[in-house]
């Protein structure tokens, strides 16, 4: 092209370096969608690899670094797995801390020792619509509905991998698994044969120890026993005091596995445990200055044994039995809780014709509960549950059929849980779910399924003293107002929420080293929680006004969430995750129900530059939560946090590993809980673990 | 402004692509699952089956997997064996082994694995996995990640009640399992 006489020639040049500058960006562009399309392991490579010999294949250094960045779940659901290897490399020293890993999922600590938890919105001390199973035990409670995540643990490095899946999980799982349900699975016995010994400590994690070991018991059984401890420190809260949050555990169990035959395993494990919590607690009183604080200690306690026999008929087909017994008992100053519970789950899988997999189960659990409101120091008793025991039975069924309806292309799942229990009557999950692979890197699914999250205890028989509004001397003395009671009432009429929830996603892998995972979810909930004021009542001091459990809110939620997995270098790998969730409640002027963080961002780097030498960063971007509690409502500020890890193994079977979390600022706030403990800060925290197994 | 970040885009698009290892790597290593399937084809080419093994033009090579291993025995879909052709099969229902002449197995739990087992029998199919005890269990090559490097393990006596042969050439590099 001839420059214009009239065009200034910088311009005319500055054109002509545009052009060129688009051509090499569009060839750069079109080199980066081709790589984008390449297949999973470059040609060049398979073709190396065909001409080696047979010799020089066996001596030939192999990797499978790759491998994460590469897999493809074939779940038709929002799925995601969190393994041994990355909960050790993120530093995490307890369940809730590693789920923090898996996208979606809404993680935060309430304090030292309580967090609240759960999947695509509604988070609470007791967040009431994410079910969690260890090992196949159920760790929700029908007592608040809710997980006390103080009270699960395992030994951590024992953990083989964590499912987590957002969305409702009802079919298979059961009632509560609502917006998701986590499944922690131990590693099987053979797996856990040699000793290891962990010991370790900081500023937050002041001390900590775990001992487990593995032997083979005969020829075909194998075993483990562990015991940990802890000691956490307590945080600051708001203004820089002592937040009184310290506690510590002690935890012991087993595990063994045998199998009896070629076609039948026995597994057969439990746990216990004993926890010492303090908390600097509030309460409403009566008389002023209405409202008395002071320094509670919590005693919880428990166990729990189960064995599950499998029976495997053919490739296709096989039988378990499991049966467990739980036990737990939280002595807390305000209330005396214990809970037995007994589960009979009986589940079988088999083909049918040339196309079908069914699944099909039956289970039945009886629970006991004992739940007695206690005297705080000023002598009143702020909770109660009427009648204090209670006996109750869930008996439910399922089945499922997963139908290829072209092979290795479409699946076509349906299936539905059938439930009966003592709160609710009757309750059908039904789901429909559909996953197509129009090649081997890509999966897209869609489901529409039907959930619901069973009354609690507390929402059919608590009274619960919750706030006192001081007298008001108003219009003017001597007339004025006197104080009112807001007394939390549960209500025999409380039945169960529900939700219908609408989800698509999609799987792709990329390059060979690039793979992404995308969820969309609508969920349309009705017959959620609400308290309505009922009538009041005068008794010559003060006014006695009621909130009662109602089913009269009703909400949806929205929201995309995105994980990918990218191995950069042979020796540094990313994850990233991104989560946005809308929550819309018609609760207007009267909030109840906290609101998840709209977004949420995990940005992980671990580097291996050295076969002993790990190097890890984690850096987490939380966006405004908003927390109810009895005291007021919380809206808590977006925080961003870093934690680092780096470990270095000296000699065969010895790590030493320096952990900093939580490292950008002194403290900062995750959560508030709904009652009795006020905002406290999660501080800054490093500490050294030392590990050696032999 | 404007224009430097222009300059510069090339340059970053191209370190972004630098940075990403899709260009080839300078092959000291080779992906794991890769030379799995090398391997595999060349026990299939060291392997006899017998006379009366229902084989005509193709040796049905079924394989267990996820897309990952599905991915890298594409790649040798199609092969030459001595006169015939290896032809990938992609199983995504465990059943209809007689199908096979033979079966990689990458990862199905061990319960699941010994009824595999059981099905083929002593059928004429040759079985290939993952690790020592695939073999140990049942299976016929085990091929097993020992730091870094593959190893061998091949259970002989699965082998010949099979009425298959593994020529001598590759068993002189295998670990022998039972006599």
């Amino acid at each position: 092209m001839h420059p214009s006489k009239f065009q200034p020639v910088d311009s005319a040049y500055a054109h002509m370096v545009n052009k060129n500058n688009k051509k090499t960006v569009i060839s750069y562009y079109l080199s980066v969608i081709i790589g984008c399309f390449s297949p999973l392991l470059s040609a060049e490579e398979q073709n190396e690899a065909l001409n080696l010999s047979v010799e020089d294949l066996l001596n030939v250094e192999v990797t499978s670094v790759a491998k994460k960045a590469q897999s493809l779940n074939d779940a038709p659901a929002a799925a995601f797995v969190i393994s041994n290897e990355d909960i050790k490399r993120s530093g995490a020293t307890s369940i809730p801390d590693a789920l923090r890993l898996a996208p979606g999922l809404d993680v935060a600590k309430i304090d030292a020792n309580k967090w609240a938890v759960s999947s695509r919105g509604f988070n609470g001390r007791v967040a009431n619509k994410l079910l969690v199973l260890i090992d196949g035990r159920n760790a929700y409670t029908r007592s608040f509905s809710g997980v006390y995540w103080e009270n699960q643990d395992v030994m951590m490095e024992d953990i083989d991998h964590i499912e987590v899946i957002r969305g409702p999980g009802a079919t298979l799982w059961g009632a509560n698994a609502v917006n998701g349900v986590i499944n922690i699975i131990t590693k099987h016995s053979s797996q856990t044969q040699e000793a290891l010994l962990n010991a370790g400590g900081g500023n937050r994690e002041q001390g900590f120890g775990s001992f487990r070991y593995g032997a083979k018991l005969g020829a075909n059984t194998t075993a483990r026993a562990y015991v940990k401890g802890f000691n956490r420190g307590e945080n600051s809260n708001l203004t820089g005091a002592k937040a009184g949050d310290d506690w510590n555990k002690v935890q012991g169990g087993f595990r063994l596995d045998s199998r009896l035959s070629t076609q039948d395993t026995l597994t057969f494990q439990g746990d216990i445990y004993r926890t010492d919590i303090n908390q600097f607690s509030n309460y409403p009183q009566i008389a002023p200055p209405f409202q008395v604080a002071e320094n509670d200690k919590t005693l919880a306690y428990g166990g729990n044994l189960l064995s599950r026999l499998q029976h495997t008929f053919s490739p296709t087909s096989d039988y378990s039995l499991q049966f467990y017994y739980d036990t737990y008992t939280r002595n807390e100053v305000p209330l005396y809780e214990r809970r037995d519970t007994l589960d009979l789950d009986f589940q079988h899988r088999f083909a049918l014709l040339d196309r079908h997999e069914i699944i099909w189960g039956a289970s039945y659990r009886f629970g006991h509960d004992h739940l007695d409101g206690k005297k705080i120091l000023n002598g009143s008793i702020p909770y109660n549950l009427n009648p204090s025991t209670v006996n109750d039975q869930v008996a439910s069924g399922f089945i499922q059929d997963e139908l290829t309806l072209i092979d290795n292309t479409l699946w076509l799942t349906l299936g539905s849980k059938f439930e009966h229990n003592d709160y609710s009557g009757f309750e059908g999950q039904p789901s429909a779910r559909i996953m197509w692979a129009p090649h081997n890197q890509h999966r897209l699914w869609a489901g529409i399924s039907r959930a619901v999250r069973t009354p609690s205890r507390a929402e059919q028989n608590l009274t619960a003293l919750t706030r006192i509004i001081p007298p008001q001397a108003q219009p003017f003395p001597p007339f004025g107002t006197p104080p009112v009671a807001i007394i939390s009432q549960g209500s025999p009429d409380f039945r169960s929420e529900e939700v219908i929830t609408y989800e698509t996603g999609y799987r792709t892998v990329f390059s060979k080293s690039v793979s992404l995972d995308v969820t969309g979810f609508y969920n349309d909930y009705r017959d959620l929680r609400e308290s309505l004021p009922g009538a009041p009542v005068f008794n010559g001091a003060f006014l006695q006004l009621p909130l009662i459990f109602t089913n009269a809110l009703k909400g949806k939620s929205y929201g995309v969430e995105i994980a990918t997995v990218w191995q950069m270098l042979d020796w540094w790998r990313w994850d990233v995750n991104y989560s946005w969730l809308h929550t819309q409640l018609n609760d207007e002027g009267n909030p109840q129900t906290a609101i998840s963080p709209q977004q949420r961002v995990s940005l992980r780097g671990a580097l291996s530059p050295r076969r002993d030498i790990d190097l890890d960063f984690w850096l987490r971007w939380v966006d405004t939560n908003f927390a109810v509690s009895s005291f007021s409502d919380t809206y808590i500020k977006g925080y961003v946090t870093l934690d680092l890890r780096t470990a270095w193994r000296p000699y065969q079977g010895i790590e030493l590993a320096l952990v900093g979390q939580n490292l950008l600022a002194q403290q900062h706030l995750e959560y508030v809980q709904e009652n009795q403990t006020s905002a406290t800060a999660i501080d800054r925290g490093v500490y050294g673990k030392i590990s050696w197994s032999f | 402004m404007n224009k430097r970040v222009k300059k510069c885009l090339p340059q970053l698009l191209g370190l972004g692509l630098l940075l990403n290892t899709h260009l080839p790597m300078l092959a000291q290593s080779l992906e794991e699952q890769t030379v799995l399937a090398a391997l595999a084809l060349n026990i299939v080419r060291f392997t006899t089956w017998p006379i009366d093994a229902p084989i005509k033009d193709t040796i049905d090579f079924c394989v267990i997997g996820d897309n990952v291993v599905q991915q890298s025995f594409t790649g040798i879909d199609h092969k030459a064996v001595g006169n015939k052709t290896l032809q990938i099969i992609n199983l995504s229902r465990l059943r209809n082994f007689e199908d096979c002449h033979a079966l990689y197995v990458s990862e199905l739990k061990q319960n699941v694995l010994l009824q595999v087992f059981a099905e083929i029998k002593k059928r004429p199919l040759l079985t290939i996995g993952e690790g020592y005890d695939f073999a140990a269990q049942g299976g016929m090559v085990g091929l097993e990640n020992v730091e870094g490097k593959i190893t061998l393990h091949v259970n002989l006596t699965r082998v010949h009640e099979s009425n298959l042969n593994i020529s001598a050439r590759l068993l002189k590099l295998a670990k022998i399992i039972g006599n």
